[in-house]
């Protein structure tokens, strides 16, 4: 079983070593891809993100990570307080590993 | 039926919403469970839905921290994440994301990041899901055999044990995970890890969960809160980078994470009622689904990918629920009989 496990690891090794090359020799160099977000279809708040997305790509990025956070704490507590009223001991487990 | 998709005006294509819901209930049940993204599932998901790869690598991102940050909130009630081994891991993370996600946009002008993108995932997959097996026959052999070791009971693969001999300072001890180690291993291992996660657009889980459990030695259900902590912060930090490069739909993000916002509370109490081994083998049966459901893809059978990705992601859902559902319905009960026994009269 350990000489198993050597010769899957080596294989594994070996195809990653040559992913980079293999991709290096069957690709032809190409232009940074630019994305332009479509503000025509949209309106409120989409558009204004659309808008932000197209001018400052740093105030999208705070936005996205601000948003994402915010969001997901908004779901986290309102979810929190529906399972607390469920009548489940949420604050203790036993660990077993088998 | 138009109704039922919705315009992303940065990706500039139209996408069955309800769609979007159930990957991210589903990836928050699954997520919650094993202690990861579920990334390793929904980029191939958006993929299949009508995103572009990097689109789908950065959208990713950002619902995995959204869905973790709902996760952990539940893990950390639990007593389930080891913050000093989490705050530990964050800073090789962060460094590890950065250079994977260079590499992506490296590829991306080549023209290859699709195909490059698979072939990893494939690889990395077929790794995990050795692991996970062969370390579970090992611990049943061991386990036939009558052979207990420590409080942990019997285990298969014990590599931790050698790199918990490493004595290069600082020295720490993590308390609630139970062990003392050199502060490079975590670090070390997470930054390999994020690499990994930066590349392939995951919160890294996939590989942190078990490199938590067999290379740092974490049990189980500390490895899956750890895990979820970590993912949500390295989550935040690719979804700034890829926001920054421009990879990313945040419409889709939102609908994703109300999904998962449920599907989340359904993985993480299930946890309560798992045993360790239960939730590592369920984990390697749905790593390699997905090993196979990626393979059909890059072979041109897209239909069929789809469909095995997304019966894999049922299956496991159901699982999931029935642990969760028949634990909690378990408990409820014996709480009332034991509020009975005190109060025979009321």
């Amino acid at each position: 079983m350990r000489n198993l496990v050597k010769r899957a690891l080596g294989l594994v090794v070996g195809i990653g070593l040559c992913l980079p090359h293999l991709a290096w020799a069957s690709g032809e160099a190409a232009t940074n891809l630019v994305v332009v977000a479509d503000t025509r279809r949209v309106s409120g708040v989409l558009k204004y993100i659309a808008n932000v997305y197209n001018t400052d790509p740093w105030l999208f990025a705070v936005w996205a990570v601000v948003i994402t956070a915010v969001w997901g704490a908004i779901l986290g507590f309102l979810m929190d307080f529906i399972m607390e009223r469920s009548g489940l001991d949420l604050k203790s487990r036993k660990i077993l590993e088998h | 039926m138009d109704w039922l998709y919705m315009y992303m005006p940065i990706a500039g294509v139209n996408i069955f919403w309800p769609g979007l819901v159930l990957i991210g209930f589903s990836v928050g049940v699954i997520g919650g469970f094993f202690g990861m993204g579920g990334a390793w599932m929904v980029t191939p998901g958006l993929n299949i839905l009508g995103f572009p790869m990097a689109f789908a690598i950065g959208t990713d991102m950002a619902h995995i921290a959204g869905k973790s940050m709902i996760s952990t909130m539940r893990h950390a009630k639990f007593g389930n994440v080891d913050y000093k081994l989490g705050f530990i891991m964050v800073l090789g993370t962060f460094i590890g994301i950065e250079c994977g996600a260079q590499l992506v946009m490296y590829l991306e002008r080549l023209g290859r990041i699709d195909a490059v993108v698979r072939y990893v995932y494939v690889l990395f997959l077929a790794l995990i899901a050795f692991m996970v097996f062969y370390d579970y026959a090992k611990a049943v052999k061991k386990k036939k055999a009558g052979a207990v070791e420590g409080e942990r009971g019997t285990e298969g693969i014990t590599w931790y044990k050698a790199f918990h001999k490493l004595n290069i300072p600082p020295m720490v001890h993590f308390k609630t995970a139970g062990f003392t180690c050199s502060a490079w291993l975590p670090a070390g291992v997470s930054f390999l890890t994020g690499v990994l996660a930066g590349f392939l657009g995951i919160g890294g889980g996939l590989f942190r969960m078990p490199a938590l459990v067999y290379l740092i030695g974490c049990p189980t259900h500390i490895a899956v809160g750890t895990d979820l902590f970590e993912v949500m912060i390295s989550g935040l930090y690719g979804a700034f980078t890829f926001s920054l490069k421009g990879r990313i739909e945040l419409v889709a993000v939102f609908v994703m994470l109300t999904g998962a916002a449920i599907g989340a509370q359904i993985g993480t109490v299930a946890t309560k009622y798992a045993k360790g081994y239960g939730i590592r083998v369920a984990f390697g049966i749905a790593v390699i689904c997905c090993m196979i459901s990626i393979i059909l893809k890059q072979f041109g059978f897209s239909n069929s990918s789809a469909v095995l990705i997304l019966t894999t992601i049922g299956l496991m859902c159901v699982y999931i629920s029935a642990i969760m559902f028949k634990g909690a319905a378990a408990e409820l009960r014996e709480k009332k009989a034991a509020k009975q026994a005190s109060h025979p009269l009321s």
